[in-house]
């Protein structure tokens, strides 16, 4: 158990660093390429998209399917932590102020119970 | 001959000990001219394991498209989509299938969507500059059509021309005319009946003379000189060692031979020596009996890594162990070493010490075969027992002459200095292609010697989207993918050759800059920054 607790977080450690460093190189490469305006960057973004998914590969009508899916995803996530998260954030936050409020009744009552 | 009783426990913990782990005792225990004055067992090669979210994205980019596969079966299966494989008539459908589907998948739903980077047609020479037909496909590569246009002056990074003998230079090929008016084309027989042509002893001779062995023998195709060989050497009750990455003819030519197979790690001398001591210990897989013999198979460049085999470790273990060496040098023979004499002459060592040393005129002499070459006794056997020497038809005297003339040229015979400054020129490109492809950031495999140059590309888009636009770019390159590979590493193939310029070389080094950076190729997180007036910002917090 620990074991693989252990390895998952160093792979995350290791992705998040791998991110990082591939977004700070992206940055750098961008500025050596000549990118003139703004559309033709978020189109190389999208090119970088399909490369790495492998979508390059499909037919266009596949490589609609596969963006309205995951745009579909995407979007539902972005709905329910718009719904869900703040009342979440809430509870949390009511649940640990009272935990921290209550700790000196319940040590009392701890002692009086023994 | 091989062991026929148990080794000495004795010899085992002394091989351990002093073989490879430590280069001076190597030097040390020299028996029989492991000398090798320029060997060292700090090893000039790398292979660089990339990121860990680069082998995520990979897979993650071949579930997708897999799954995309299964849903273009289905769509097939069901009848929605015309299928464009060979199908069973209606008639025969409740037969026994002749057509099994499944196994095709990744062919019918991977490759044919990226078919067109291979197979292109060429219609000049493969020189150091050639031309392509352009091809379109209506359909998505299941069937091409040629546009008519030729994209002409494309530079060749992928044939094996190592030393630019692929040339139609009329002063250089006056002898192939002179030997063709003599002989015709065709021979029209086999070397035992009556196709045994002087100039194919001339051959013999010379290449025997070229290797410095006692005798060779020479076949016409280099797959065959493996395939059809190795049964011939060794069979049922024999031992072969094969290395991991060794090329599908010597896979061929073992299974072909009945012999027991086992292979060991890329270049791995403990996992070598591990095996030997334990098939010598067990015998022979049921019976326990001695092996008959001990057959170490290697190649002395491995083509997909680029690698070159440790061949002196593995000639003090070959003694040792009391095995025999097959090197395949099919690589290596004209492209490497001072003056092109292969990896024996690169690691400074005899040739007489390995005992069958193969290789093939299809890479540095630029013709067609192979040839096997070794003591005499074993060259006269051959001649009467391998299959390709006794129903192969001989070689055509014009491929013969044009190996003669390559080999009279390296070896300075005819009087010039262009095979050496060949031979010099294709070092210098190789050394020049890859230190600064290392440079740029690229993850490159193999050793800093080798011609062959492999670009690690990884994801399975990336490598369709690099060959297109690198002949956008007109340079030609060689990508491989999965099967050949394993299914993490794809990668791009480049073939240094002596007949390069440095001006086409700066030209694939200034495309595989830009292209590298647009499609986000340089994984290597060794590179030495050479423009270092854009890296500003530091990687610490400066205390302001």
């Amino acid at each position: 158990m620990f074991n693989v607790s252990a390895v998952a977080w160093i792979w995350n450690y290791d992705l998040s660093v791998g991110i990082v460093t591939s977004a700070r190189s992206a940055a750098v490469s961008v500025l050596r390429m000549d990118m003139k305006n703004m559309r033709e960057y978020v189109g190389w973004l999208y090119y970088q998209y399909l490369l790495i998914t492998g979508i390059y590969v499909l037919e266009p009508w596949e490589q609609s399917i596969f963006n309205t899916l995951l745009f579909t995803m995407v979007a539902m996530v972005i709905y329910t932590s718009y719904v869900f998260v703040p009342i979440h954030v809430r509870l949390a936050l009511e649940f640990f102020s009272e935990l921290v409020r209550g700790q000196p009744e319940s040590t009392v009552a701890l002692m009086n119970s023994r | 001959v091989a062991s026929r009783r148990s080794p000495d426990v004795r010899e085992y913990f002394l091989v351990q000990s002093c073989v490879y782990t430590n280069q001076s005792q190597l030097r040390m225990k020299s028996d029989g001219g492991v000398t090798s004055g320029k060997y060292t067992s700090t090893d000039k090669h790398s292979f660089e394991e990339a990121p860990m979210y680069v082998a995520v994205l990979t897979y993650m980019g071949y579930g997708i498209v897999i799954l995309f596969g299964y849903f273009r079966d289905f769509l097939r299966a069901v009848g929605f989509e015309k299928c464009h494989q060979a199908q069973e008539r209606e008639e025969q459908k409740d037969f026994v299938p002749l057509y099994q589907d499944f196994e095709n998948f990744y062919k019918r739903n991977l490759y044919t969507r990226v078919r067109d980077n291979w197979n292109r047609p060429i219609c000049s020479l493969p020189g150091p500059v050639f031309d392509i037909m352009e091809r379109v496909s209506d359909d998505y590569n299941w069937t091409f059509r040629l546009t008519g246009r030729t994209i002409e002056n494309v530079i060749n990074m992928g044939s094996y021309n190592y030393l630019g003998f692929a040339e139609n230079n009329v002063d250089f090929l006056k002898t192939v005319a002179e030997e063709t008016r003599q002989y015709g084309v065709g021979v029209c027989s086999t070397r035992q009946e009556l196709g045994n042509l002087s100039i194919h002893e001339k051959l013999e001779r010379l290449v025997a003379e070229f290797l410095g062995v006692e005798s060779a023998m020479a076949f016409g195709m280099g797959f065959a000189t493996n395939s059809m060989n190795i049964p011939a050497l060794v069979g049922k009750g024999c031992l072969i060692l094969s290395d991991e990455l060794n090329h599908t003819s010597l896979i061929l030519g073992a299974r072909l031979s009945g012999a027991t197979i086992r292979v060991f790690k890329h270049n791995n001398m403990q996992s070598l020596e591990k095996m030997l001591k334990e098939t010598i210990c067990s015998g022979q897989p049921r019976t326990h009996r001695a092996w008959k013999k001990i057959l170490i198979m290697v190649e002395g460049i491995y083509s997909m890594e680029g690698s070159l085999v440790r061949l002196p470790e593995i000639l003090v273990l070959k003694k040792k162990y009391k095995a025999y060496l097959y090197l395949d040098e099919a690589h290596s023979i004209g492209a490497v070493g001072p003056t092109g004499r292969g990896v024996t002459e690169h690691f400074g060592v005899d040739p007489n010490e390995v005992d069958v040393l193969m290789g093939t005129f299809t890479k540095s002499f630029g013709a067609a075969g192979g040839y096997i070459a070794g003591k005499k006794e074993l060259v006269d056997y051959l001649r009467s027992h391998s299959h390709s020497a006794v129903y192969a038809t001989a070689m055509s005297p014009p491929v013969v002459e044009q190996i003669i003339r390559a080999i009279k040229c390296i070896m300075g015979v005819d009087g010039t200095t262009e095979g050496q400054r060949r031979v010099r020129q294709l070092a210098e490109n190789t050394r020049y292609l890859r230190s600064r492809l290392k440079e740029m950031g690229f993850i490159i495999y193999g050793n800093q010697d080798s011609p062959v140059v492999p670009l690690l590309l990884y994801l399975p888009g990336k490598v369709g989207a690099f060959s297109r636009a690198m002949l956008k770019r007109k340079i030609g390159v060689v990508v491989v993918g999965f099967p050949a590979t394993p299914i993490t590493e794809a990668r791009a193939r480049f073939c240094v050759s002596a007949a390069h310029t440095r001006e086409m070389l700066d030209k694939v080094l200034q495309s595989l800059d830009e292209l590298g950076d647009y499609i986000k190729v340089k994984f290597s997180r060794h590179r030495s920054s050479y423009r270092p007036e854009l890296y500003d910002e530091t990687d610490f917090e400066l205390d302001s």
